[in-house]
């Protein structure tokens, strides 16, 4: 057979099969594993462009929002909101509230904060505080007590959120009252009991150090 | 250098031609028809001579052509029923034709007779011609086979010369009667021609198909002695077109003559030839150039073998191949391997092709990485100019964002109560509330699952009491109720609250418990005496306004 076929013949088909197999075997083993690392490496490289980009863009969104948000921001900051709600403060300050709004009386009763976790705060590394406030109040008019819980929401660092609310007029036709108004000593005619959380803002690493919430935190 | 045997390279052929005394061997290349030499059998080393210049002639293959006498033909009528018994018919009717000949084929012919025959002649008769042709197989016929097997050449085929110039002889006599600017309606055409050696080769077609082929031994003109050759060739013509009309010529069908050979012995044949005839007298060198044969002058003066080799050379593939176990043992594997180094050369090529891919893919893979390393260093640059930017400002976006989202979502679950309030008191008329109770549960900072989520609807409620003199008509003080209740709800719908009576002065229906005491003394009593009653509002919904 290799008599017919003749060298030429032989040698050709074996150097091309070599040639084929060389071919074969560099293509595999050698060029298709680079390429494949090559298109790894660049798919690589563009996913960290487009990661970059995107924060570059979210960065340029976030400054144009930020911009518009920082007025409303200042406001949030300028009422207090950010607090760790001292008490001493929160008394002083619910004193001179119930003063201007002419209460005769009103017995103050803070419960213990409650640390409260949340997503959003914690990006920021703050959690909310919140605490129960009860006040007593008795009063001549109703619209002493109205205008307390007013300057309550509206002059209180943070924000308030009244729970309950109830408001009673004294019997006026009670002898024993009716000889201390005669008297000219101020009689309360109006009895109230307002509760609200005080919620606020605070730094995490200045309310909570230790990254472990108290009881109560949901 | 050629590359013999490897089918890639410009085909280029040797054509063998058998005579009865010897082989003449021709090589055909790119058209052109070269003369190389000529081995006679009775010589030395025969089978070397022809290895030898074989080798010489460098081309890709080989291709034999049988130009001696002994040729076998036949006519012969086949009736095939179906297409898939053609093979086995042809064959077993070739057996029976030639049962001595190894070698033999058979080729169709076109039915020629059937626009002269009637309806039911055709009827009878359905065979279709067909034209078997034998040769046998020699012992010279073998030396030639030895010969090229100890080259490296692809043995292309072996042919019957008459066969496979039958065509060329259509062409020719077309050529030359354009050259009359007479069209060729003649339907015989004889060719006559001197190859070397001298052998006198005559082939006679029928349209373009052999009808008939003669080869007779004729001396070589000599200078001076014209005459002599073409009264010789005459007496062949002669003896030629007397055999003609046992194949069904006649004058009426026209006939061609054209002698190939040097004009200056050829042109007296003109006067010789007695029958009506289209004479043309032409040098090979001229008729390979009207059938596309390049032969030099010298070699195309006379002989026109050349013509023949160069004609049959050129084919792509044999009109009527011959086969023998001998050829096979040759061509078979030299074709397998012909074919195997093809299919290398494409799968060569192919994987260059694939590397080229490749390679091309990793070189723009470099340039894409470079250009995204690039863009990479700028966005890089641009991110730290943001936050620098960021830095300067001096604000911490986490807190704004946070903050502004968690006030936000205070705000948006925070219970107005002293609104409310002041829309109940815009509502009062001349009533006058003795007590309130507000009372407002659920979590103020409510968390959404997702951002489309709405959040629930807090359970906030108001409870007013009002108080009556004891005097008053209930029924009065109920319709009083029912128009406050009225009156609120125009009011605090829009706030997302329904108002409603919890507790009436006095339950005046069916279901209501009434005692009353009457009389004189009744009246005095009940000024002492006070009713009491209760409108209820409940947050039933969001604030419309803000859409929630």
């Amino acid at each position: 057979m290799f008599k017919v076929l003749g060298n030429k013949r032989i040698a050709f088909i074996a150097v091309l099969s070599l040639l084929l197999g060389g071919i074969a075997y560099g293509y595999y083993e050698w060029l298709l594993p680079m390429h494949e690392k090559s298109t790894q490496d660049l798919a690589t490289s563009k996913a960290a462009v487009d990661q970059k980009y995107a924060e570059v863009v979210r960065l340029k969104e976030e400054y144009v929002l930020l911009q518009s948000q920082l007025r409303v921001f200042k406001e949030l900051e300028a009422r207090g909101f950010f607090n760790d709600q001292d008490r001493s403060a929160a008394i002083e300050k619910l004193d001179k509230l119930s003063k201007l709004s002419g209460l005769l009386k009103a017995n103050l009763k803070l419960g213990s904060g409650k640390l409260i976790s949340d997503p959003t705060a914690d990006l920021a590394g703050q959690v909310v505080v919140k605490s129960p406030v009860e006040v007593d109040v008795k009063s001549i008019d109703d619209v002493d007590v109205y205008s307390f819980l007013k300057f309550v929401e509206e002059k209180f660092p943070g924000r308030v959120d009244v729970t309950s609310l109830t408001l009673k007029r004294m019997e006026i036709f009670d002898a024993t009252i009716l000889r201390k108004i005669g008297g000219g000593s101020p009689t309360p005619l109006v009895e109230s009991k307002i509760t609200f959380d005080w919620l606020t803002m605070a730094p995490k690493d200045v309310v909570a150090p230790s990254s472990t919430f108290p009881e109560g935190v949901q | 250098m050629a590359f013999s045997g490897i089918p890639f390279f410009p085909p280029s052929r040797a054509v063998i031609m058998m005579m009865d005394d010897g082989v003449c061997v021709h090589k055909v290349s790119g058209g052109q028809s070269t003369y190389l030499d000529t081995v006679l059998w009775r010589g030395t080393n025969f089978e070397e001579a022809l290895k030898g210049i074989l080798n010489e002639a460098k081309v890709a293959s080989v291709l034999v052509l049988n130009d001696a006498v002994e040729q076998h033909y036949r006519k012969e009528k086949i009736s095939i029923p179906t297409a898939f018994d053609k093979a086995n018919i042809i064959k077993r009717r070739l057996n029976v034709a030639f049962p001595s000949y190894p070698m033999r084929a058979a080729m169709a012919l076109k039915d020629l007779s059937v626009k002269d025959k009637s309806k039911d002649a055709k009827d009878i008769d359905k065979g279709k011609p067909y034209l078997f042709a034998a040769s046998p197989s020699t012992e010279t016929f073998s030396r030639i086979i030895r010969s090229v097997g100890a080259t490296e050449y692809n043995l292309f085929g072996y042919g019957l010369l008459p066969i496979e110039s039958a065509g060329m002889l259509k062409v020719l006599s077309q050529k030359l009667a354009q050259k009359r600017k007479i069209g060729s309606k003649s339907l015989w055409t004889l060719m006559v021609g001197q190859h070397r050696g001298g052998g006198l080769r005559q082939i006679v077609i029928r349209a373009d198909e052999l009808a008939l082929t003669r080869v007779t031994p004729v001396p070589e003109p000599k200078e001076g002695f014209a005459d002599e050759w073409a009264a010789e060739v005459s007496n062949e013509i002669r003896a030629t077109l007397s055999y003609l009309s046992r194949f069904g010529y006649a004058p009426e069908d026209g006939l061609d003559i054209i002698v190939l050979g040097n004009p200056e012995y050829a042109e007296p044949l003109d006067g010789m030839i007695s029958v009506p005839s289209n004479f043309d007298c032409i040098s090979p060198y001229d008729a390979g150039k009207l059938v596309g044969v390049k032969l030099t002058r010298d070699e195309g003066e006379h002989f026109s073998d050349g013509l023949h080799a160069g004609w049959s050379g050129q084919k792509l593939s044999l009109a009527l191949p011959l086969s023998s176990k001998e050829i096979t043992d040759i061509s078979g594997p030299r074709k397998v391997a012909s074919v195997l180094m093809v299919l290398l050369a494409l799968g060569t090529g192919y994987g260059l092709y694939q590397i080229s891919e490749e390679a091309q893919g990793i070189y723009q893979d470099g340039l894409n990485l470079q250009v995204s390393q690039a863009q990479l260093v700028e966005i890089e640059r641009l991110y730290q100019q943001e936050i620098e930017r960021k830095k300067i400002l001096g604000i911490d976006v986490n807190t704004i964002k946070s903050s502004l989202d968690i006030d936000g979502r205070i705000q948006r679950q925070y219970i107005d109560v002293l609104s409310l309030l002041k829309s109940v008191s815009g509502e009062l008329n001349n009533l006058r509330i003795d007590s309130l109770e507000f009372k407002n549960e659920g979590d103020v900072l409510w968390t959404s699952p997702s951002k489309t989520d709405m959040p629930p609807v807090r359970k906030a409620s108001l409870e007013l009491s009002f108080s009556y003199a004891g005097n008053v008509n209930p029924q009065d003080g109920n319709k009083e109720m029912d128009e406050l209740v009225e009156r609120l709800n125009k009011k605090i719908v829009a706030m997302g609250y329904r108002a409603s009576v919890s507790e009436p002065l006095q339950n005046l229906t069916y279901s209501g418990e009434v005692a009353k005491e009457v009389g004189l003394t009744a009246n005095l009593r009940a000024l002492s005496e006070r009713f009491t009653s209760k409108v209820l509002i409940q947050k039933v919904a969001h604030v419309q306004s803000s859409g929630q």
